[in-house]
């Protein structure tokens, strides 16, 4: 994610309850991989790769459960807009207030772990944690959702076509 | 013609009086011994303080924004004219460093000019002794965080002198006064929170012993206010909130609206849902006027939140409205709503300039506001009266102001409402004309315009309040308007309501504009060029491709070697060129709030980079 104004703040407990139904729906349809992944302590002290200091792997333990999986992916839109991610970075991600996220340009990374720990656990420029907002399946889908973005940008994304749902390495 | 300028030369009139009368206590103080000392001390103590508080307004400065408190950006100096400016050439430059949007004006006092920066809001110091020599650099460190809160780019909009302070605004809701010499830090007075979406970008205003400020963030659930600081401390003196029971208003027995529809108890509340005007909007980021003879300000008011107006029924008080209000107390003396229940983020916070004119052969006192939705209003500034309001932009969305009632008649069709597509509405959400502030010269009595051209298509949608993000329920997508080009500047002749002449430009002209004595004007374009005209006829004289795109406010001074020079500051970016700034994504339209869809080929014509233009005639003298 690019250093140009990220945005929003600390999303809180009052966001996580209005956004119950999707979040419960979406809890319900996890795999069990997310149960082995690490806890929110663990992750806050993993380092963080970017453009600045280049890693060439994700750790791992931050393996996206549902990299290509279309339904998530589905999921993952509907709860950027549902979050107000579209707020700050712009229905379809095209960027405002926060930066665009179909683009090649990741400060903070853009591998799927990378992607996970920024919307986990904020970033200085703006971006608000979403750790007490969201459980890290509603993360993981987002994450899956915003690896398509970049493809295809102006059509919606469907969940029916698996063909859209290959995932970009940014 | 020239009575138009009558309140801008009354005050320099004024003011030229009181220096004066100042020059000759002090000569009487140095020429006598103990004895006079004493009575001159109390002269120069009596005759000192209308000095410090009044505006200085030396012909060679810059102090302000506005360069006066009408808000004319009309100088007087008259070395540059319409037969010369062709040979201006650059005297010197000097590089911010930044590379988001640059709006301010840079100021000139004495010998040093004055640049404030966008975030991270440093104020530099120059020397024009020695042609711009750094003198000292000021860091108010703002929060990095502020930049996620600020809905369309991270822009300042300038600082403001006065009794030896520089007093800007940082993006973190901090104003600061810095010592003018030193560039040391005097007082940083905190006014806002970045988590709940506040931010500061507005040009303070100093009246007298106060300085007055106001909020941003009308697209993130923010409360609007306007606060006065004491110049001295920065203390709180006063807060007026722009919705709200009226005792947060600052309405009380002296509020005497013009129109029926703006009297009541407590219309800040009942125009609302319950309690939605906690997170209405009605945000005070524009330009703020003074008049002396009144010692009123007035100040318009940003759009209502959310932008979706089904989730406020109601007109939404006090939100796209223009206040008049005592600069001591902060008490309302008037109000106009200019746009009820705004449909289309049509705020109010555009310049109102103070002018004297003659209306059907009777003297007005008068202001003149070219509003976002695309009317020149000309109001009674005793009143609140509209006099008249006329289209100064291609419009589709408001068919007549009824003078009446005072409000604008929306179109059918060109109503917003949740999950309906609506096209073509123009002025599209930044209105005919946004930020970018008109000037006005009293020698052709016309008003210059840097205006847009732009029509939007908008789908409302249901949005939650979650405090410090967005809170907006409208995807926009804006285009360039008919004949595809997205800007003009023109100029107006307000006693007869109508355009002399215009210029099309590509992009919105979205930089400020001056006017000097020498009958020329000038402004700048997002693609590149800063540009003089003929303010008679609008005639191209000269013109010069800046390093990136201008969207600052240009002004001009004299220099300590009695030349008139013309300085700006380029470098692309605000709402309009946040495409560049942010690197937006242009195959998406929606993109900044749908302004990257209107400005989708700005990328080809510059990139970002803040720098400071400083141009001369040849010549070591005047």
């Amino acid at each position: 994610m690019r250093a140009f104004h990220i945005s929003c703040r600390d999303i809180s407990w009052l966001g996580a309850l209005i956004l119950g139904i999707a979040i419960a729906d979406s809890a319900a349809a996890a795999p069990a991989a997310t149960q082995q992944l690490p806890g929110s302590e663990q992750i806050m002290h993993q380092q963080v790769g970017g453009t600045h200091i280049p890693r060439p792997a994700t750790p791992d333990q931050l393996k996206n459960p549902y990299e290509g999986n279309a339904s998530a992916a589905a999921e993952g839109r509907s709860l950027f807009n549902a979050m107000n991610c579209s707020g700050c970075h712009a229905k379809d991600a095209g960027g405002g207030m926060g930066p665009p996220l179909g683009d090649k340009d990741w400060i903070y990374g853009g591998e799927p772990g990378q992607i996970y720990l920024s919307i986990l656990q904020g970033r200085p420029n703006g971006m608000p944690s979403f750790e007490k907002a969201l459980p890290p399946d509603a993360l993981w889908k987002l994450v899956t959702y915003i690896r398509t973005l970049g493809q295809s940008p102006s059509e919606p994304i469907d969940a029916s076509s698996p063909a859209k749902q290959t995932g970009k390495a940014h | 013609m020239h009575r138009n300028g009558a309140l801008a030369n009354r005050q320099y009139g004024t003011n030229v009086k009181k220096y004066a009368s100042l020059s000759q206590a002090e000569w009487i103080a140095m020429k006598l011994a103990n004895f006079v000392s004493r009575i001159a001390v109390s002269l120069l103590t009596v005759c000192a303080l209308p000095v410090a508080l009044a505006a200085p307004v030396k012909d060679s400065d810059w102090p302000m924004p506005a360069k006066d408190y009408a808000n004319t950006r009309f100088s007087r100096l008259n070395q540059i004219t319409t037969g010369n400016v062709k040979q201006l050439q650059l005297a010197w430059t000097f590089s911010t460093g930044l590379a988001t949007g640059h709006e301010a004006a840079p100021l000139v006092v004495g010998d040093t000019m004055y640049v404030v920066t966008p975030y991270p809001n440093y104020l530099y110091a120059l020397d024009l002794k020695s042609g711009g020599r750094l003198k000292w650099t000021y860091k108010p460190e703002p929060a990095r965080a502020a930049q996620g809160v600020a809905c369309c780019d991270v822009v300042n909009r300038g600082a403001a002198y006065a009794d030896g302070k520089i007093v800007f605004n940082a993006l973190d809701n901090h104003t600061v006064a810095v010592d003018a010499e030193t560039g040391k830090e005097i007082w940083k007075t905190k006014l806002g929170d970045i988590n709940l979406g506040q931010t500061m970008t507005m040009a303070p205003l100093i009246v007298k012993d106060k300085v007055i400020v106001g909020n941003s963030g009308g697209e993130m659930g923010v409360r609007g206010w306007v606060t006065a600081l004491n110049l001295k401390d920065g203390s709180k003196a006063w807060q007026a909130f722009s919705t709200g029971p009226d005792k947060d208003v600052l309405i009380g027995a002296d509020f005497k609206p013009y129109y029926e529809s703006d009297r009541g108890k407590d219309l800040g509340v009942k125009t609302w849902p319950p309690d939605k005007w906690q997170i209405g909007g009605g945000t005070v980021w524009g330009w703020i006027s003074y008049d002396p003879t009144t010692n009123l300000i007035f100040y318009g008011t940003a759009n209502p939140g959310p932008w979706n107006p089904d989730l406020r029924p109601g007109d939404n008080k006090w939100t796209s409205s223009v206040f008049a209000r005592d600069a001591d107390t902060g008490m309302a003396k008037w109000a106009v709503q200019y746009n009820p229940h705004d449909l289309h983020d049509y705020d109010g916070v555009n310049e109102h300039i103070l002018v004297d004119l003659t209306i059907q052969g009777k003297p007005r006192k008068v202001m003149l506001h070219p509003d976002r939705n695309g009317f020149l209003y000309v109001l009674d500034r005793t009143t609140g009266e509209i006099i008249s309001a006329n289209p100064f932009v291609y419009t589709t969305s408001i068919q007549k102001v009824d003078l009446k009632t005072g409000h604008p008649i929306v179109a059918p069709g060109k109503e917003p409402h949740t999950g309906i597509r609506v096209n073509d509405i123009c002025p599209a959400a930044p209105g005919g004309k946004d930020w970018q502030p008109s000037a006005f010269s009293p020698q052709t009595g016309l008003l210059y315009i840097p205006h847009n051209h732009l029509c939007m298509d908008v789908t409302s949608t249901e949005v939650g309040y979650i405090a410090g993000t967005p809170y907006v329920g409208m995807e926009v997508s804006m285009k360039k308007g008919p004949g595809d080009y997205g800007g003009v500047f023109s100029a107006w002749n307000p006693a007869t309501g109508k355009e002399v002449w215009a210029i099309k430009e590509h992009y919105p002209a979205w930089s400020g504009a001056l006017v000097t004595a020498g009958d020329v004007v000038f402004y700048g374009t997002m693609d590149r060029w800063f540009k003089a005209v003929d303010a008679k006829t609008g005639k191209e004289l000269w013109k010069f491709q800046a390093g990136s795109g201008v969207i600052g406010q240009p002004i001009t001074f004299q220099g300590p070697d009695g030349k008139q020079y013309i300085a700006v500051l380029s470098g692309v970016g605000g709402w309009a060129g946040a495409v560049v700034s942010g690197h937006l994504d242009t195959r998406i339209p929606y993109g900044a709030l749908g302004f990257v869809n209107a400005m989708k080929d700005l990328p080809n014509d510059t990139t970002p980079g803040g720098m400071l233009y400083v141009f001369a005639l040849p010549g070591n003298t005047p």
